[in-house]
């Protein structure tokens, strides 16, 4: 899904050393050899191959293969985030062109993830990084959401504009008061959000497992408090998202990764 | 002991607030398209029914709303102790 003319860089907080690239948010050196070095100082897949055809003598063919494969697992371990040309619809319709090829093996094709960096330093700066870091996936969320609700409410004969903005707003809202959640628990912990495809969490130092559950029990309780100040609100726009906004409570169970934290860990 | 606990009243707090949450959005849903009566049943228990009347609408929660919890906070128990024993709680 990398393509030779994409754009990479090491994300905000992993920074390049003599030894290798330090990961700030892991609060660990991750070693290069000569290859790694060489293709992680370009700026595309491509000038990297040609780096590496020039230190090598290696084959063009090869040397863009390789460059690509090394980017590819960079990015699985979160160190090299990926800007596709084109953006966005770009990689969209590269997902789908790659979809007949490795469906087959029952499998789909991997997005690229992306970090976004969260400053858990204060509050403020908690708030203003962490809805900067999780806005776009709310927003694609919201407006998901307020396709399948005008379909769904449609279908059912309880079409409501209001209603159904109230529903998409929510939806994505509660993306956002989530993850602050989680954010506002990790407070001085070394974080960031990553996204990939259809969805969003956060990486951050390992913690005790004790914290860990409670950091685990902010994310489903901060929309939820939401919910319950919507609730008493009049009118079916607030009963609609307070409703909506009420479906974090499934983040408490074994069905999701911080439920899975919170009930599971042995 | 205390894991199973924590997994079977988190589990019955979440399906708590799924059942009212889901029995207030129906008969929100159902109040917007107009409808005039509206119940749901789980076996012969009643979760929640909406009624039209001239002064108004009423909607009451039955008894199937504190059973829920209790059944949610059993499965999710069962489904941590069954992810602890696998180790496949990360």
């Amino acid at each position: 899904m990398i393509a030779a003319h994409d754009r990479i860089a090491l994300p905000p907080s992993v920074e390049r050393r003599a030894d290798g690239v330090y990961d700030d948010v892991r609060g660990v050196t991750f070693p290069l050899n000569v290859t790694g070095a060489v293709i992680i100082d370009a700026s595309t897949p491509s000038a990297a191959s040609r780096a590496v055809r020039l230190v090598f003598a290696v084959d063009e063919e090869r040397a863009l293969a390789d460059a690509i494969g090394f980017c590819v697992e960079l990015n699985e371990r979160l160190l090299l985030n990926v800007s596709p040309v084109g953006g966005s619809p770009a990689l969209a319709l590269r997902w789908v062109v790659h979809l007949p090829f490795v469906f087959p093996a029952r499998t789909l094709p991997r997005l690229p993830a992306r970090r976004r960096h969260v400053d858990t330093g204060s509050l403020r700066s908690i708030l203003v990084t962490g809805v900067r870091a999780t806005l776009p996936f709310a927003v694609l969320a919201s407006v998901g959401a307020f396709v399948v609700a005008a379909l769904v409410l449609g279908g059912l004969g309880a079409a409501s504009e209001s209603a159904t903005l109230a529903l998409a707003g929510a939806v994505g809202a509660g993306v956002v008061f989530h993850e602050l959640g989680h954010l506002m628990l990790l407070r001085g912990v070394p974080a960031c959000a990553v996204t990939r495809g259809a969805r969003l969490w956060l990486l951050h130092r390992a913690l005790d497992r004790r914290r860990e559950a409670v950091v685990a029990a902010g994310g489903p309780t901060a929309p939820l408090a939401i919910a319950a100040l919507l609730l008493v609100l009049p009118g079916l726009p607030a009963t609609v998202a307070s409703l909506a906004l009420s479906l974090h409570a499934l983040g408490f169970t074994v069905l999701t990764a911080d439920g899975r934290t919170m009930c599971a860990r042995p | 002991m205390r894991a199973t606990v924590i997994a079977f009243a988190l589990g019955a707090a979440a399906t708590a607030l799924l059942a009212v949450a889901l029995a207030l959005g129906l008969a929100a849903l159902a109040d917007a398209a107009g409808r005039e009566t509206f119940a749901i049943r789980l076996g012969g228990l009643e979760l929640v029914s909406f009624e039209r009347s001239a002064s108004g609408t009423a909607t009451t929660f039955g008894p199937a709303l504190a059973l829920l919890p209790l059944l949610g906070g059993a499965v999710n128990a069962a489904g941590a102790a069954l992810l602890r024993r696998t180790g496949r709680s990360a």
